[in-house]
């Protein structure tokens, strides 16, 4: 066995022999062996709903906007571009759930790496078709390569992005190579594409020692690289706005304020993608309430890092209450906007930072509800960070229309947006369909090395 | 439409000669003269009529600007030698080529009408040519700042050489495993 | 670039053409109709007048009707005009929000209400203080936060410190719109109305300014009307306002005018204390103000709401 050969120096902990290896094998491997009833109905229901954004977008842009969509001159960015700010926040979720955990050596990130790996490059690709869905003119979308100027941070954010679903394919890519050949070894009944794409992808795996090597080089280079990529990122997303002159994204924190909202959103997300993935494909084994209890103690922390960054983003400009911020400020708190925005504390930073403090509210069930109400949340934090603040420019809005001075997303959009989320799931559960979703040889390489963490959980 | 517009143009010029023709007695015939002193310059208007000098008559003074006439200090009253003398200011910007197109008129008198003389002076400030746009982080894609473009490329070039360094590190793996398998077959 | 060439000197003799005749007469048709561009006759007479003064009667076919082909090249409308900088100065004081300037350049530019380049906005800085009507175009900052952050250089300063958008570039992010403090920019949403107006009065080339506003999907403003500048026409907003309120000129020939009245530009901005919107911003508008007071009407508040159909 490849991996006993290079662990042989290692043998000294008895607690993983070659049965329970084969067992674990075909655990894993058993959501890519066989799909069941409900795992068809839920990926029809997603394609379904990925129809409806697809033919929603094709009325957008083949009507007027101006009754497709509720943007104005006023609020020229709309839902699209709030959800464009999710999906990148989201798409961090790889660098801090997979790379920050596995170079600080917590090890209980051996499970859970290739899923936070999935849902970033499935995020970071829905940003993308969510920054499409908003552009005036997509028919010209190759002019950002053909007359891009380096000087727009538009064009940094394109950059980066390439950069970052590169870096991110790259990185799930190479964990998976084992994988691969443990899939071409022992999976049967399979279509004889669906073989030759593991034979292919596997690049001739074998497992020998010096491929090892690689692997792991590879794999510690690209862990390394992809933290300030991921950073830069959402920092690059967040001075779309702050290098605007306008008072509401007007701050220096913005960058720092972006990321650490981000990593909030990465731990909740996770805990969602973990309980989805724990019950629909039996793996209590691997993601085990340990997790759970872990993921509720970063849950609290990336909390407080947030409600920081809130203080200082939202309370220091209220205390001064200059009059080019008064207005904007004063409609998230007490205008239009306090119903949603004091939500949002509530559930979307509260919440989160206290009830996960309690052992019991770290439980599997109860961390996921308090999980998904933080997910919610986080995407109508984004909401309140993009739009509020464009009906509320310096000078004031005069002799326009009523639909001109209140923005609420049309039919249109909100089905693009749905169809965005289905699709990111939609990736997610594909690819989950096609190869291990959880790393094979990273567990097993965990569980030979004794790792305390993971063997005398209690 | 057009049409009407046209003729009501038209319509109008014909008043404004015909208009002429009946309040002028005599026509006034004006002439320029710049004198260029120590501190000050001075341009001189000479106003006669049937040759002789006409006394008491305003006289106003312009600059030719791009949308209109740029009066130069108030209406000056010619003496009986027929001369309106006006002060001319310096510092008023000429045209690219240094100079600046006077225009001298008398407007709306009850004997003369209207009679304007035009003549050019390099007086003025030479206009600035051309303005070059330099680089700056507001310019045209061919102008950004230099350092911008050396240090994002550089970042850029970084990031990617590694990409790309590790992707050649698959390709050894999977040369690896071809090397083993001929070396099995042999 | 033939074409382009033979457009050159076509432009050049009708430009030629204007200065003979001080307006665009018969010149301008008997000069076309020597360059071989033969039109049916129409055996309807109009009588213009002659470079010197002679009026005729021609038929109509022979008349160029519009003022002058002033399209411009791509390359033109990005450079500017040689040695101008054009400068705005809007005198608070005169002010009575009458609006003329507003709808002026809506038949300039083809837009429809709610659209308007030229806003007249009822400020009043604190509660003690008097309100006034606030006309504001595009300032054409020497700064300009928008060009800076145009991912496809669809918005560019020119030489004339015109700030201009080129619609056949903007790829519509309206990453402009957001940058702009002031809120000058407008998108074309393809609102039915407008779409429909723009089919009925298509833009020909004498009548529209460099930014076509009919452009669906992408981003329009105040474009300082640089095609009608290069003729020495002031902008519609300019020659409309029943007040004189606004004044447009060259800052390099340090000039002013409303049409009526013409100052220096340094004396006059110097002598009525004139101040530039949101200067900390740093933004450096080429649009400056003069400041409400001895005003020439007192401050009236609006009869009507405006635009209010969507």
């Amino acid at each position: 066995m490849s991996l006993n050969q290079i662990k042989s120096d290692k043998t000294t902990y008895e607690t993983f022999t070659q049965e329970e290896y084969m067992v674990m094998k075909d655990e894993l491997l058993r959501p890519v062996q066989r799909t069941g009833k409900w795992g068809k109905a839920w990926i029809a229901f997603l394609v379904v709903v990925c129809l409806a954004g697809l033919y929603a977008y094709y009325i957008q842009e083949t009507r007027s906007k101006y009754l497709t969509v509720s943007l104005r001159d006023y609020t020229m960015w709309g839902v699209y571009i709030s959800n464009f700010v999710f999906f990148v926040a989201l798409s961090l979720i790889g660098v801090l759930m997979s790379a920050v955990l596995k170079l600080t050596h917590f090890e209980w990130y051996r499970p859970l790496s290739r899923i936070a790996e999935v849902i970033a490059v499935a995020a970071i690709m829905l940003a993308g078709v969510s920054i499409v869905a908003a552009m005036g003119r997509p028919d010209r979308l190759h002019f950002l390569f053909l007359h891009g100027r380096i000087q727009s941070p538009i064009v940094w954010d394109i950059i980066v992005i390439i950069t970052y679903i590169t870096t991110s394919l790259i990185l799930l890519f190479i964990p998976l190579i084992p994988s691969l050949a443990t899939c071409k070894n022992h999976l049967h009944n399979k279509p004889k594409w669906q073989m030759k794409m593991y034979e292919w992808l596997s690049f001739g795996w074998e497992g020998t020692p010096e491929q090892w090597k690689i692997l792991k080089k590879s794999i510690r280079i690209l862990t390394v690289l992809v933290i300030p990529l991921g950073v830069s990122i959402h920092t690059v997303t967040a001075w779309l706005f702050a290098t605007t002159l306008r008072a509401e994204w007007d701050s220096t924190n913005f960058g720092a304020y972006f990321v650490s909202g981000a990593f909030l959103l990465g731990v909740a997300g996770m805990i969602v993608a973990v309980a989805i993935f724990r019950k629909a494909y039996k793996l209590e084994k691997y993601l085990t309430p340990m997790h759970f209890d872990k993921l509720g103690q970063a849950l609290v922390l990336m909390s407080f890092i947030y409600i920081y960054f809130n203080v200082n983003e939202y309370l220091v400009p209220a205390y001064k209450m200059s009059s080019l911020h008064a207005n904007h400020l004063l409609n998230l708190f007490t205008g239009d906007e306090a119903a949603v925005y004091w939500s949002v504390v509530f559930f979307g930073m509260f919440m989160p930072a206290i009830l996960p403090l309690f052992r019991s509210m770290r439980k599997p069930v109860p961390l996921t509800i308090i999980a998904v109400v933080v997910v919610i949340a986080a995407w109508f934090k984004r909401y309140l960070i993009v739009i509020p603040g464009l009906a509320h420019p310096y000078l004031p809005i005069q002799d326009v229309p009523e639909s001109w001075k209140h923005y609420s997303p049309s039919l249109v959009e909100m089905t693009i947006v749905a169809a965005t989320f289905a699709a990111m799931m939609l990736i997610v559960t594909l690819f989950s369909r096609f190869f291990p979703i959880i790393s094979v040889w990273e567990v097993a390489e965990g569980k030979l090395e004794g790792k305390d963490e993971i063997i005398n959980y209690k | 439409m057009r049409n009407k517009h046209y003729l009501a143009f038209v319509f109008v010029l014909l008043l404004i000669s015909a208009g002429r023709g009946m309040a002028q007695d005599g026509e006034a015939k004006m002439s320029l003269a710049f004198e260029k002193g120590d501190s000050l310059n001075s341009c001189k208007v000479i106003v006669t009529a049937a040759d002789t000098p006409v006394a008491d008559i305003d006289v106003k003074l312009y600059v030719q600007r791009l949308f209109s006439l740029l009066p130069v200090g108030d209406a000056v009253t010619t003496d009986e030698e027929g001369i309106a003398s006006f002060e001319f200011p310096s510092g008023i910007p000429a045209d690219l080529d240094g100079k600046l197109s006077v225009v001298a008129r008398i407007e709306d008198d009850e004997t003369f009408g209207n009679a304007e003389v035009k003549g050019s002076i390099n007086w003025g400030v030479a206009r600035k040519a051309q303005v070059e746009l330099g680089r700056s982080l507001s310019g045209s894609r061919g102008n950004a700042p230099v350092y911008f473009i050396v240090v994002s490329n550089l970042i850029i070039a970084g990031i990617w050489g590694t990409l790309i360094y590790v992707v050649l590190q698959l390709f050894r793996i999977r040369k690896i495993s071809r090397h083993l398998q001929s070396n099995k077959q042999a | 670039m033939k074409e382009e060439n033979e457009q050159n000197s076509r432009r050049k003799f009708l430009k030629f053409g204007l200065l003979a005749g001080g307006a665009t007469l018969t010149a301008l048709g008997l000069q076309q109709n020597i360059l071989g561009e033969a039109k049916a006759t129409t055996g309807e007479k109009v009588k213009v007048m002659t470079a010197d003064g002679k009026l005729v009667e021609v038929d109509s076919a022979l008349v160029n009707h519009h003022a002058a082909d002033t399209h411009l090249t791509q390359d033109q409308i990005r450079q500017g005009i040689e040695g101008r900088r054009f400068v705005m100065v809007i005198d608070l004081a005169r002010c009575a929000n009458e609006r003329k300037c507003i709808e002026g350049c809506q038949k300039m530019h083809n837009t429809l209400p709610p659209i308007e380049y030229i806003k007249v906005k009822r400020m009043q800085d604190a509660e003690l203080t008097a309100p006034y009507w606030f006309p504001q175009p595009c300032y054409h900052c020497d700064n300009p936060p928008c060009t800076k952050v145009c991912p496809v250089d669809a918005t560019f300063k020119r030489t004339d410190g015109i700030v201009a958008i080129d619609s056949d570039r903007c790829i519509g992010c309206k990453f402009c719109m957001a940058a702009c403090p002031y809120s000058a920019r407008s998108f074309n949403f393809g609102r039915p109305q407008q779409e429909a107006y723009d089919k009925k009065n298509p833009c020909d080339d004498d009548h529209c300014c460099t930014t076509k506003a009919s452009t669906v999907g992408t981003v329009s403003k105040c474009d300082f009307c640089p095609e009608h500048a290069a003729k020495g026409e002031l902008p519609k907003c300019v020659t409309e306002c029943p007040n004189g309120t606004i004044f447009f000129g060259d800052e390099n020939e340090d000039t002013v005018s409303n049409g009526e009245e013409t100052f220096r530009l340094s004396e006059l901005l110097k002598s009525r204390a004139a101040y530039r919107q949101f200067e900390e911003l740093g933004t450096k508008p080429r649009v400056y103000y003069l400041p409400p007071v001895e005003r020439q009407f007192p401050f009236e508040e609006a009869k009507e709401a405006h635009n209010r159909e969507e």
